[in-house]
């Protein structure tokens, strides 16, 4: 077992095999040389933390990824795992912490997901329903704002 | 609007030198009379829309080139002449903005709404000479004022009309960029309405604009007391999130990597926010494919493009097979043999890179734009390079060596007309390199081997 510590002080025990989902964790614990050490992790809430340990728990027997290289295929597509976008139901605060969470602890599969949820908010949308989705405050001034449009018109449709 | 006669185009025969008519000729010579008299009208009549239409190219010309108020004075005196359109209004009244004439622009957007009502440009251009002038009441006022215009238009046509959705579209994205100004709404309204006085003459938009303030009012007077679905809906909008406030840049490139963005998206995104058109911008591949096929040609100019292609650090492809959808010949202006010569310098510029040719075109192209472009492209070719690289669908390539340009430009300066049209860069390519003249029945024999070693 291992022992991990949020930045909020509560501490989680997790199997070795689910806490070394996590690049980071798995580096430290080599470094550190004993697995009952207990680990900091300063950059992420417990109630990130248990999101993040909820999913490595969920993926522990899932191969890791070989390495960063992704082919186009893979690159390309948003699919997204049945369990994993139920996983993925969360207000977008906590989404977008699970993103930084995953960046950080180098959980390459789940930035991934996070990345891809938030990639399917996006596509298909016109700019003004992207904006509506995610409440983004136009802040150009006027001026540039007449110029952008101005630029873009030709992308109108015909 | 109808489109009056302009007085330099009639002919001198019809004026006080015109021969005499007797009004007593027999019947047949009458009609004989009547007839040449039609067939002059009609003549007058093509050559009004010739020239209202050259009028209209070189006004869009100073437009497009940012020359706003060379671009006004020339939509104002078409307008003289021969009365403006709803689209040259429109554009007088962008000129009028980009000038920082918002009284000019205003009274345009205004003429376009009394013009067609369902056009929501006219309540945009209006709605942001209202803000240039600080009447922001207003401008909420004429916004909303057009988005119930297009709602009611688009209950009764449904959600088909993509027109109306999008029109209605950015002028809510101005309301929101209106509301996170911050205003003193009521001091705004009525600023506002005491400047609506000033406008008395334009009453059927004043009596939109009326009509928008009393709903407006008493849907203020509402939404004094907010319900709880009302604050339910506010809560779930303040848990809304900016990805790009949030995250930081090269987590916001990754999450776009996932999403299949062309150049025309790239573009769109441009426009969220400060941050998202950061993010785009930097991004070289989302520029690196210059997909030009669905350009609204009429609105793109060779400023943009170049603005485009600096983000790109280097265009991989350029594909225009469509170019000029619904172009006559004839509407050609210096404005395209700038930009297609400018694309055909990038194809050099790649080749030296990684060998390959970035332009690509289809035969229509060819015919219509790179042809033309010939002679522009030989004056500008540095002397370094002198062959004229031009491909040809996705395999043949064609390296035309200086001085057969030249001679090609003599053997097209003796046609009777100035631009070959009917002529394929292509097949005259071919026709010069085989050094002899081909009819287009029996193919010259050609090698490319021989091509590359001219």
């Amino acid at each position: 077992m291992v022992k991990l510590t949020s930045s909020d002080g509560e501490s989680f025990d997790v199997e070795k095999d689910v806490a070394e989902r996590s690049v980071l964790i798995k580096n430290m614990i080599e470094d550190v040389g004993d697995a009952s050490t207990e680990i900091p992790i300063p950059n992420v809430t417990a109630n990130v933390l248990k999101k993040v340990l909820e999913w490595c728990e969920h993926h522990k027997g899932d191969p890791i990824a070989a390495n960063e290289d992704d082919t186009d295929a893979r690159k390309k597509s948003t699919d997204i795992d049945e369990w994993d976008q139920k996983f993925m139901q969360v207000d977008q605060e906590m989404l977008f912490e699970i993103i930084l969470a995953a960046n950080y602890l180098d959980i390459k599969a789940l930035l991934e997901v996070g990345c891809k949820t938030v990639a399917n908010m996006i596509k298909g949308k016109t700019p003004e329903e992207i904006r509506r989705t995610f409440n983004i405050q136009n802040d150009f001034t006027p001026e540039e704002e007449a110029q952008i449009r101005r630029e873009n018109e030709w992308a109108e449709d015909r | 609007m109808p489109v009056a006669p302009p007085i330099a185009f009639i002919p001198p025969s019809a004026g006080l030198f015109a021969p005499a008519v007797d009004s007593h000729k027999s019947p047949n010579v009458q009609s004989a009379l009547s007839a040449v008299i039609d067939s002059k009208e009609t003549d007058v009549e093509k050559t009004s829309e010739a020239a209202y239409q050259e009028a209209r190219s070189t006004a869009m010309y100073a437009s497009q080139c940012n020359q706003y108020l060379t671009a006004i004075v020339r939509f104002t005196k078409m307008e003289f002449n021969y009365g403006l359109r709803i689209q040259e209004l429109y554009l007088r009244a962008l000129a009028a903005l980009g000038k920082k004439y918002p009284e000019f622009a205003l009274a345009d957007g205004l003429s376009m709404i009394d013009e067609n009502k369902e056009n929501y440009r006219g309540y945009w251009l209006s709605g942001l000479a209202y803000e240039r002038l600080s009447k922001y009441g207003l401008a909420r006022e004429i916004y909303t004022a057009g988005i119930s215009v297009l709602d009611d238009l688009l209950s009764k046509n449904g959600t088909n009309f993509s027109g109306l959705v999008s029109g209605k579209m950015v002028l809510k994205g101005c309301i929101q960029t209106l509301d996170s100004r911050d205003l003193d709404d009521i001091s705004a309204i009525t600023q506002g309405i005491r400047s609506l006085s000033l406008y008395a003459s334009l009453k059927s938009t004043d009596s939109i604009i009326t009509q928008s303030i009393t709903s407006t009012a008493s849907s203020a007077t509402s939404t004094a007391t907010p319900e709880p679905e009302q604050e339910q809906e506010q809560e779930k909008f303040a848990r809304l999130l900016d990805p790009a406030a949030y995250l930081p840049m090269e987590l916001i490139l990754h999450i776009l990597s996932y999403v299949d963005m062309d150049f025309r998206m790239a573009v769109r995104f441009q426009s969220l926010s400060r941050t998202w058109r950061e993010a785009v911008k930097s991004t070289p591949k989302f520029w690196k494919d210059l997909d030009l096929t669905r350009v609204n040609w009429d609105y793109m100019t060779k400023e943009i493009l170049q603005g485009y292609v600096n983000c790109a650090m280097g265009v991989e492809r350029v594909h225009f097979d469509w170019i000029l959808p619904n172009r006559h010949e004839d509407d050609f202006d210096e404005r395209w043999y700038e930009l297609v010569w400018w694309i055909a310098s990038l194809s050099r510029h790649a080749k030296t890179r990684d060998g390959n040719c970035i332009v690509s075109a289809n035969q229509r192209c060819c015919t219509f734009v790179l042809t033309p472009c010939v002679p522009y492209l030989s004056r500008h070719r540095p002397a370094e390079d002198n062959m004229l690289v031009i491909q040809w669908g996705p395999e043949e390539h064609f390296r035309i060596p200086e001085n057969l340009v030249s001679d090609l430009l003599g053997r097209l300066a003796s046609r009777k007309t100035r631009r070959p049209g009917s002529l394929r860069l292509f097949e005259i390519s071919k026709w010069l390199l085989a050094r002899e003249r081909w009819d287009g029945g029996l193919e010259p024999q050609w090698e490319r081997e021989e091509v590359e070693s001219l």
